[in-house]
């Protein structure tokens, strides 16, 4: 009953076709067919006059044909075949969508109104490719799983994605995205999760890894973050709309930056809004991509379980990032490493999980997080005052000797956590120092390299 | 025949002179009171008939012309009863214009004659020129704080016309004073912040107390953040306790905007206590700015004049009410203009405002918080950038821990940190003739040298980007304030500057998007 258009086409299409502007319950407006006009009747039976890409997406855009069913119809049979079927009303003997009765005479009135020419031009203008079950370029990890995307729409940088006839941009999922690896979590996380989020993100891209997410706020957007500062692997994302409605909005700086540098992709047509139910979907599609899905924060029940389940039952590695076991954001997680699944430390446990040999790995230089964070500090610093920061001989880590310090600076350092600790929190551990004093030695610590300043708080960094 | 009267009628917080001129002629009965006066004035016309018959004086059945004059401002309030009653009688040949030559009059009149006090009696007294002035009885004690004018009282209008008269002498009804007694308990009038409040009731709260210190002593807004139950109310309801006293030219002015807001004398006035105001949230703009449409009233801002303005849950405010707020935290007065009259209020309050992280209020912890980002962001967005900007003082309040509430120990009282807050006032007046937060730039930058490592240390923070340059200024003046604590000396050091900017914490703090470890 519903086809996606943008706002403008849908206005322009409406007038003396018959065609009304309605409103469902919740909200969304959907169009319906109340008188058939034979002129706009487009496609042709037996002469083909598009690409077969245009009658997948097409197929896409009408919704009361089912996912499955579509996948099932574009395995046996080309796009353009099922179209025509579809506008003869030969799929009489299919259910289309499970659980709706079959309105074939309306089905066909759908298909039928459809503008192939139209949507052609808007998925150019759009820059948007599309691919389908069987077509030469589909992911090759989607082939046969069990519960295929029957068409994708794709959006991509320039130079790999020529929109319009020739689609074949999804290919380079196959050929230039190796090996893929998805960082998901929830959306409400904590300063760590989103640090480690965009740690693994930034490293991973740095050893030419394509990362994966859902550009949702939180981990999923922290660590596209990541991979995009570190620009060396074509980052992937996956959404839950069309690929013209950018959701969430929050994430319009990395939507942009990945359709330019990366590619996108969504199951969804032009016009699509995110819904509730496009989630779980988008999640499997995700988790089908990658050969690892690493969680970094997540609740015991969240969306990033559902990318966990269906990882699991695609025989796909699922990792972990450990947190703290008071953390609610970090009990998913741990119940994860607890049940087997990998613990991620950092980006080199994920390479050692892809298959890397030592000796890759040993190219790749992953520095662990703790010791990129005392770098940064030592160069801030190193402008500044001198400071107790010395190097290992025979190492390039660094590490500084808390026997240096005076008493009352091994107290107040011992009041702060490696994760960040509240200022008030220090304060009030360390009670019976005078407040002022307090404030001197935190600064004292801080330009010895012993701790880094956050706004209002404080992280130990030895 | 005419008769004038002097008296005086209220615009804002001042004081207008204004002659009542009473007409008694032959013609068809009547009362007239023209010289645009408000509601209340008109209906003074019942009142004066009702009191001078219940006085026994005699009703005319003439035709009676009062004007206010000058008959071009608006006449307000109840305070002209008095005045009017009195030049009727003078016209009618009741009383003779000698008799009330050199004496104003000021007061509203019952039924039965008795003379009642009006608001503003201060300012009112103030504005009459002429060297005695009549008040009721119940105001002669605030009607002589001035004591540049002779102050007369009579209980009701039988007995002041004999006074007038020399028939008896004028009452003395100075017993008539406002209790010098704190009451403990005056949430209507929002001053429950007093002396018995002391600040070592509070435990844990180290940075919170901190705050409140450096904001007290340094005169700057601070906000406080952090979910229920974490303490932000009681903090700032203990911050009066450590302010120093009012000057007694600051008392005066504070009991002349509380006596024209109607609001009766009371301890506060003795002991100098800076006022402190805590509107409702739902207050409304006009309620908390001042204003009105006959009577302009000063606002919650003007009564916080000289002390305190303490607005709890800032994220329920309306917005227009928070916004109108930037004009007065910059000048110090808030200028209300209405089509007929502007007025000028005095509002150099210390802005005090408490909130939680977000509308679930449980934030800085991620498990505990069940608001959507969207939610967070919608409750941050009320408060605009200007407004928040003006917050000198940023300050995370968490719960405390119960091994802080458990801790037993010596916590400074407030005395003592008044004490300190005194002379780090007295440091700040002898440099620049004000306090820190008021300082300008230029003032600032001659009066705060950083030294290489506090330089080095700010340099690094606006490089990181946790710093901006509009937060630069505002961390200097509180680094100026905190080294004013510690004694003083002419450099801000790197430690002044690092407690500056954890008590000035950015706003993504706000976001609970932060894990506590």
């Amino acid at each position: 009953m519903v086809l996606y258009q943008s706002g403008d086409d849908r206005i322009s299409s409406l007038k003396g076709s018959g065609y009304n502007q309605l409103n469902n319950a919740d909200g969304t407006e959907y169009t319906e067919y109340t008188e058939y006009n034979p002129s706009t009747n487009t496609a042709d039976d037996d002469c083909r006059e598009h690409d077969q890409s245009i009658y997948a997406a097409a197929l896409a855009g009408i919704e009361s044909i089912g996912r499955s069913w579509l996948a099932r119809a574009l395995e046996c049979s080309k796009p353009s075949q099922v179209w025509s079927k579809l506008e003869e009303g030969k799929f009489d003997s299919f259910s289309l969508k499970r659980g709706q009765p079959n309105d074939l005479a309306k089905l066909r009135y759908q298909v039928r109104k459809v503008d192939l020419t139209r949507l052609k031009a808007r998925l150019e203008s759009h820059q948007v490719g599309v691919t389908y079950v069987g077509a030469p370029d589909f992911p090759a990890k989607l082939v046969g799983d069990q519960q295929v995307p029957p068409v994708l729409f794709c959006k991509g940088s320039k130079e790999l994605v020529r929109a319009g006839a020739d689609v074949s941009s999804l290919a380079i999922l196959d050929s230039l995205c190796h090996p893929m690896v998805s960082i998901i979590g929830t959306r409400n996380c904590s300063h760590y999760g989103r640090e480690c989020a965009y740690q693994l993100g930034y490293d991973l891209s740095s050893c030419g890894v394509s990362v994966i997410s859902g550009l949702a706020q939180g981990i999923d957007g922290a660590a596209h973050r990541g991979a995009l500062d570190a620009n060396q692997a074509f980052p992937i994302g996956v959404v839950a709309s069309g690929l013209n409605l950018i959701y969430p909005s929050q994430s319009r700086d990395i939507w942009n930056l990945i359709s330019e540098r990366g590619i996108l992709l969504s199951e969804y047509p032009l016009g699509a809004p995110a819904q509730k139910w496009h989630f779980p979907a988008r999640n499997r599609i995700i988790a089908a991509l990658s050969d690892v899905v690493i969680v970094v924060e997540s609740r015991r029940a969240g969306g990033a379980m559902h990318t966990v389940n269906a990882s699991t039952s695609r025989n796909i590695q699922v990792m972990a990032v450990p947190g703290s076991i008071r953390s609610p954001v970090s009990q998913g997680t741990n119940d994860l490493i607890y049940d087997g699944a990998l613990m991620v430390r950092d980006a080199t446990d994920v390479l050692v999980a892809l298959g890397y040999s030592a000796h890759q790995i040993n190219d790749t230089k992953v520095v662990s997080a703790r010791d990129r964070v005392a770098q940064q500090t030592a160069d801030a610093t190193a402008s500044g005052v001198t400071n107790g920061l010395n190097l290992q001989p025979g190492s390039n880590q660094l590490d500084l000797d808390t026997n240096t310090l005076t008493g009352k600076q091994t107290e107040v350092l011992q009041a702060i956590g490696y994760e960040p600790t509240l200022t008030s929190a220090i304060l009030n551990r360390c009670h019976y120092i005078d407040i002022g004093e307090i404030h001197s030695l935190l600064y004292n610590l801080e330009s010895l390299g012993f701790i880094r300043s956050g706004d209002g708080w404080w992280t130990r960094l030895f | 025949m005419i008769s004038r009267v002097a008296t005086a009628s209220l615009n804002g917080v001042d004081g207008v002179s204004v002659t009542v001129e009473v007409h008694v002629s032959n013609g068809l009965p009547g009362f007239t009171i023209v010289g645009l006066p408000d509601a209340a004035c008109r209906e003074s016309r019942d009142r004066v008939r009702a009191a001078l018959l219940s006085s026994s004086f005699s009703w005319s059945t003439k035709r009676i012309t009062v004007n206010l004059a000058p008959s071009g401002t608006r006449k307000n309030g109840a305070g002209l009863d008095l005045p009017i009653a009195i030049g009727f009688l003078v016209a009618t040949g009741e009383l003779s214009e000698t008799q009330i030559e050199d004496v104003g009059f000021i007061g509203e009149l019952g039924l039965d004659g008795t003379i009642r006090p009006v608001p503003g009696t201060l300012s009112l007294i103030d504005a009459i020129q002429n060297p005695a002035v009549v008040v009721a009885a119940r105001s002669v004690f605030e009607a002589s704080i001035l004591g540049n004018k002779q102050i007369h009282s009579a209980l009701d209008l039988a007995e002041l016309v004999a006074a007038l008269k020399g028939l008896r002498p004028f009452g003395q009804y100075n017993h008539f004073r406002p209790s010098t007694q704190a009451k403990k308990y005056q949430v209507d009038e929002g001053i429950e912040a007093s002396m018995d409040l002391d600040i070592s009731e509070v435990r844990g709260q180290r940075l919170g107390k901190r705050a409140l210190e450096v904001c007290a002593a340094g005169g700057h807004n601070v906000l406080l953040v952090g979910p229920p139950g974490a303490g932000k109310t009681m903090l700032a309801r203990r911050l009066v306790s450590i302010l120093p006293k009012l000057s007694s030219k600051q008392a005066l002015e504070v009991t002349r905007i509380r006596s024209a807001a109607g609001l009766e004398l009371d301890h506060s006035f003795y002991d100098q206590i800076p006022p402190f105001r805590s509107p409702h949230h739902r207050a409304s703009l006009v309620a908390l700015i001042g204003g009105g449409s006959s009577t302009m009233r000063p606002g919650e801002i003007s009564l916080a004049h000289h002390g305190v303005l303490f607005l709890d849950e800032l994220g329920e405010f309306q917005v227009s009410a928070l916004e109108s707020l930037r004009q007065p935290l910059e000048e110090g007065l808030i200028r209300i203009s209405r089509c007929r009259t502007t007025v000028t209020f005095p509002a150099r309050f210390q802005l005090v405002a408490a909130m939680n992280p977000c509308p679930c209020g449980e934030g800085f912890l991620p498990g505990s918080c069940r608001c959507t980002p969207q939610q967070i962001n919608r409750y941050t967005r009320r408060l605009s950038g200007p407004l928040l900007d003006r917050f000198d003082l940023r300050v995370p309040i968490n719960p405390p821990t119960p091994e802080e509430l458990m801790v037993e120990g010596k916590r400074p009282n407030s005395e003592e940190i008044k004490i300190r807050i005194e002379s780090a006032r007295k440091r700040q007046q002898d440099r620049a003739g004000k306090l820190n937060s008021d300082l300008t730039t230029n003032e600032l930058s001659k009066h705060a040298e950083l030294t290489e490592q506090a330089k080095a240390l700010l340099a690094r923070r606006l490089a990181s980007g946790t710093l901006s340059a509009r937060g630069l200024v505002r961390i200097k003046k509180v680094a100026l304030t905190i080294s004013d604590l510690e004694g003083g000396t002419r450099c801000l050091d790197a430690h002044h500057v690092s407690e500056a900017l954890e008590l000035r914490v950015g706003l993504a703090m706000l976001s609970p998007q932060m894990m506590v470890a």
